[in-house]
């Protein structure tokens, strides 16, 4: 039997597992380490000199383990810094000194997108501010729904915006390329997508009554000083600007310590008096909280390592380089976000790192081509197995629908990126200049 | 809590510690697998990198360094095997030097695993096979295939983006922990940049000549079979005094070099050249030859494992490389290496790629700077070539079996720290 | 910076550690996802921690 067909066979095995665990069990974490174990015993089976599948199973388990646990440190710090009142606090601050709607809409934009620049997750994001932007969305009349593709389809600009944009990152690592030159490239297409997400989503809404919302939050804390809100804000910001700016004075510190420094900083500042089992408390709550989240990234580690052994993901990759240009502007919109869903991450190395070895031979612009690629693989965050973003986006907003009525919505503000993404990598040479 | 509940709880996490042991022990040995290797004859002393960098000391960076001395003033060559670990036909290359080198006049320097502690981890997500075999006429013996990486179990956390010192360009965040962009490293930085450091270190201090630098690449890369090597270098004073970024011709231009022996080379295989770019940082090619006067050479031999797009990862494919996928992609004009599935790119032929190519331009730098000659010797691709086509595998053709007792006093375990007394009897 | 960066690397595998007992304690007791397939994701989700602050991968 050849390699492609064997593979094929493989491939229908492990999206076969992946449906019915996900009928049955109802998880698409689980559903994807089931996918995993399925697609590696059935690659043994063909190919015994695959040996013992434990090993990459277990070693897929590592791919996202910093990941992981930056997702877990984030949300500690979020935790934290909401029990001191401080997010309430803000929110009751924007809303009463900003009454207009596109101001309020676009500040909102802005703040959602710092986490993820920094952190190069979107779902960081979410832990981070998706809370206190839902709230104000709300006030802004703003429906559900529509609420929560702000946050989902900002939560997928975050990640892709300067500095930290992972997929360009591991592109160029792959390419041998330096990570230079990428700021304009990312940020003038999020800032046009941002710009018609906040038009798309605040058309027509109207905001609430002032008073009547300001009367929902909690009374204000007297004790909560400005510099009790801002302290914690400016120690991770701080951290990162001197990681940046001063990389060799200082040892490297990761952002998991960055974000516990920051929760250290939001506790001694936290007015209230709360008891040290009140705070192992809130960690029991937080690791609760964000476990699906790290179940999720660890599981696509897995399914990456199964694809890679078997050879499936090799075939995903050499037949998404192998065809002709016109298609690959046109399947790239979808090839690319839905190998973001199975990969994670790991489509820059699947797809990115031929891609670009591809569009180099033919002479194209890699720069503007990684960038571009950079934009239309978050989209993927929002398709299954993983879904990371979408799914974090709908339970921060108790989204209760079917995924699918949410989908069918952000789809018009992920076609917008989408499209922009492949402009630049049809126009690759007349951009040049932003870089 | 339902006993039912808890007897389903208990069994998870019985599964999960099961599940742990079974891959732990791959991990284990993996990790603490030791290698074996006889020195020739020519061997006159072993030193560290923790002699270059006291720091690195009893840490998984610490590395053995061969030297081979004439006596005979000439040149100097320093060897870099293994910078990549899952590039393993460096080791090997690197392994073969050391095991056959003869020396007559100059000084050759080698460090067969540069990143030792990036050989005791596999690639991520990524499925390499632990180790590979090669037979000899007195066994079997079987060689780690490591990461691209150090192991984050020496080196962790990894920061969110890598920023090189001292170019301040910024790099991938795992890049830190990637020993060819750490280069030219930092004393008191991390444990790879520190290991970069020794290896500049060992040019500078040896007074090396000429630095090859062993590596394989992806056939979709542009740079596979290729010799990399600068035109220009930084003028370093400059640099120095005013943080201006200057480059100029040097003297000597590795290039030049490095084109004559492609050209010769290419009767034998395809080998490419290419220049260096100003703009990439902490590569070999870039940094050695900016922060030290020698002339460097890197080299890259085609290895489709990289390539990623490749069917069943299995031992076969690293060490016979024919892959249905890759003869696709090369169909259709989209790689850079005459890739043909019914050869592939077996390791023999990898490992006499590197034997070849370094010995290659060890003679043509003579030739060009008949100051810098070395005159020294190592198998050779065409030798190995003879051998593979009467039957045998020509890298354990070359090997020599620790356990003979004429061996015994030249046999050196590779290991982060020394085993045994031989390496007593060569560290000064 | 070579201490610090130690005390870092020391401080991370504690952090490892820490995250693998709470999900261990979570397998057992934990207030919300109580079904059996989640009881299944925190064991397997514990691996990687166990393996890392064992010193093994």
């Amino acid at each position: 039997m050849s390699t492609t067909m064997l593979t094929l066979i493989l491939l229908i095995i492990m999206i076969a597992a992946f449906v019915l665990s996900s009928i049955k069990l109802k998880s698409p974490d689980i559903s994807m380490a089931v996918a995993a174990v399925v697609l590696a015993i059935a690659g043994t089976i063909a190919v015994p000199e695959l040996g013992n599948p434990v090993r990459y199973l277990v070693e897929g388990l590592f791919v996202n383990l910093d990941l992981a646990l930056l997702f877990i440190a984030a949300s500690i710090f979020v935790n934290i810094y909401a029990h001191s009142g401080a997010i309430a606090a803000i929110t009751r601050g924007v809303v009463e000194k900003i009454n207009n709607k596109w101001i309020l809409m676009s500040i909102m934009g802005v703040l959602m997108l710092i986490p993820g620049a920094l952190t190069g997750a979107g779902s960081v994001a979410i832990f981070v501010l998706g809370g206190l932007v839902n709230t104000v969305l709300e006030y802004l009349g703003i429906s559900q729904k529509k609420r929560t593709v702000f946050i989902c389809f900002f939560a997928m600009l975050s990640a892709a915006c300067p500095p930290i944009n992972l997929w360009t990152m591991l592109m160029t690592a792959q390419a041998n390329m330096p990570y230079v030159g990428f700021t304009w490239l990312l940020l003038i297409p999020i800032v046009i997508a941002g710009a018609f997400t906040i038009v798309f989503v605040g058309w027509g809404a109207k905001p609430q009554n002032k008073e009547e919302t300001l009367a929902k939050f909690p009374p204000k804390d007297p004790k909560l000083k400005w510099w009790r809100i801002v302290l914690p804000f400016v120690a991770i910001v701080g951290l990162f600007l001197l990681a940046l700016y001063d990389p060799w004075g200082l040892p490297v510190l990761g952002l998991p310590l960055m974000f516990l420094i920051a929760g250290l900083v939001a506790l001694l500042c936290n007015p209230k008096k709360t008891t040290f089992k009140e705070y192992l408390g809130i960690l029991d709550d937080t690791m609760e909280q964000v476990f699906p989240l790290v179940a999720n990234v660890l599981s696509i580690g897995v399914l990456q390592s199964a694809m890679a052994a078997t050879g499936v993901r090799g075939l995903i990759g050499s037949t998404a380089v192998g065809l002709p240009l016109v298609l690959i502007y046109v399947l790239i919109i979808i090839v690319g976000p839905i190998c973001q869903g199975c990969f994670n991450y790991g489509v820059s190395i699947v797809l990115g790192g031929p891609l670009i070895f591809m569009f180099n031979t033919l002479g194209m612009d890699v720069t503007v081509i990684c960038a571009a690629l950079s934009l239309i693989f978050p989209l993927g965050d929002t398709l299954p197995p993983s879904r990371i973003v979408g799914r974090l986006a709908c339970e921060t907003t108790e989204y209760k629908e079917s995924y699918l009525s949410f989908f069918k919505t952000l789809v018009l503000p992920m076609l917008f990126l989408g499209a922009m993404g492949v402009a630049m990598m049809v126009l690759h040479s007349k951009l040049a200049f932003l870089y | 809590m339902e006993k039912k509940a808890l007897i389903f709880k208990v069994s998870a996490l019985v599964v999960a510690l099961v599940l742990a042991l079974i891959a732990g022990i791959e991990f284990w040995q993996l990790r603490h697998y030791k290698e074996t290797i006889v020195a020739s004859e020519d061997l006159t002393e072993i030193k560290w990198f923790s002699d270059y960098v006291p720091s690195l000391k009893n840490t998984w960076m610490d590395t053995p360094v061969f030297i081979f001395d004439s006596g005979v003033e000439g040149g100097t060559v320093f060897v870099c095997g293994c910078p990549h670990p899952y590039e393993p036909a460096s080791t090997m290359a690197a392994y073969l030097m050391i095991e056959n080198i003869h020396v007559e006049k100059g000084k050759v320097i080698i460090v067969p695993r540069a990143n030792y502690s990036g050989s005791t981890d596999g690639m991520l997500g990524d499925a390499y096979p632990k180790f590979f075999h090669v037979s000899s006429d007195w066994g079997i013996t079987q060689y780690r295939i490591g990461d691209r990486y150090t192991n984050p179990l020496d080196q962790w956390p990894d920061p969110f983006t890598y920023i090189n010192y001292p170019s301040g360009q910024n790099l991938a965040y795992q890049d830190i922990r990637n020993l060819n962009r750490t280069y030219p490293g930092r004393e008191n930085g991390t444990l790879t940049e520190r290991a970069a450091y020794a290896i500049l270190e060992i040019i500078r201090n040896e007074g090396v000549d000429m630095a090859i630098d062993m590596h394989e690449a992806e056939i979709l890369y542009p740079v596979t079979s290729t010799y990399v090597a600068p035109p220009t270098v930084l003028d370093r004073e400059k640099f120095l005094e005013t943080g201006e970024v200057v480059y100029y011709e040097p003297e000597r231009s590795s290039l030049d070099v490095a084109m004559w022996a492609g050209m010769t080379l290419s009767e034998q295989f395809l080998m490419k050249y290419s220049a260096s770019p100003k703009t990439l940082h902490g590569l070999s090619h870039r940094e050695w030859a900016d922060w030290s006067d020698t002339l460097v050479f890197l080299m890259e031999t085609p290895e489709i494992f990289i390539d990623k797009i490749t069917g069943p990862r299995t031992e076969a494919l690293m060490t016979e490389g024919k892959d249905e996928f890759l003869q696709n992609v090369t169909d259709k004009g989209l790689t850079y290496f005459p890739y043909e599935m019914d050869f592939g790119t077996p390791m023999w032929y990898r490992v006499g790629r590197h034997l070849s190519g370094a010995l290659e331009v060890v003679l043509d730098t003579a030739m060009f700077y008949p100051e810098l000659e070395c005159i020294c010797s190592w198998p050779t691709y065409l030798e190995m070539k003879e051998i593979e086509e009467s039957g045998k595998d020509s890298v354990g053709a070359f090997l020599k079996d620790p356990n003979a007792p004429e061996n015994k006093d030249r046999a050196f375990t590779i290991y982060y720290k020394p085993v045994g007394d031989n390496y007593d009897k060569y560290m000064k | 910076m070579v201490f610090f960066e130690n005390v870092i690397h020391i401080l991370y595998f504690v952090m490892a550690g820490l995250v693998g007992f709470s999900m261990c304690k979570s397998l057992f007791r934990r207030k919300k996802n109580k079904g059996f397939v989640f009881d299944a994701m925190y064991a397997y989700c514990l691996i990687p921690f166990l393996l890392r602050v064992l010193y093994i991968k």
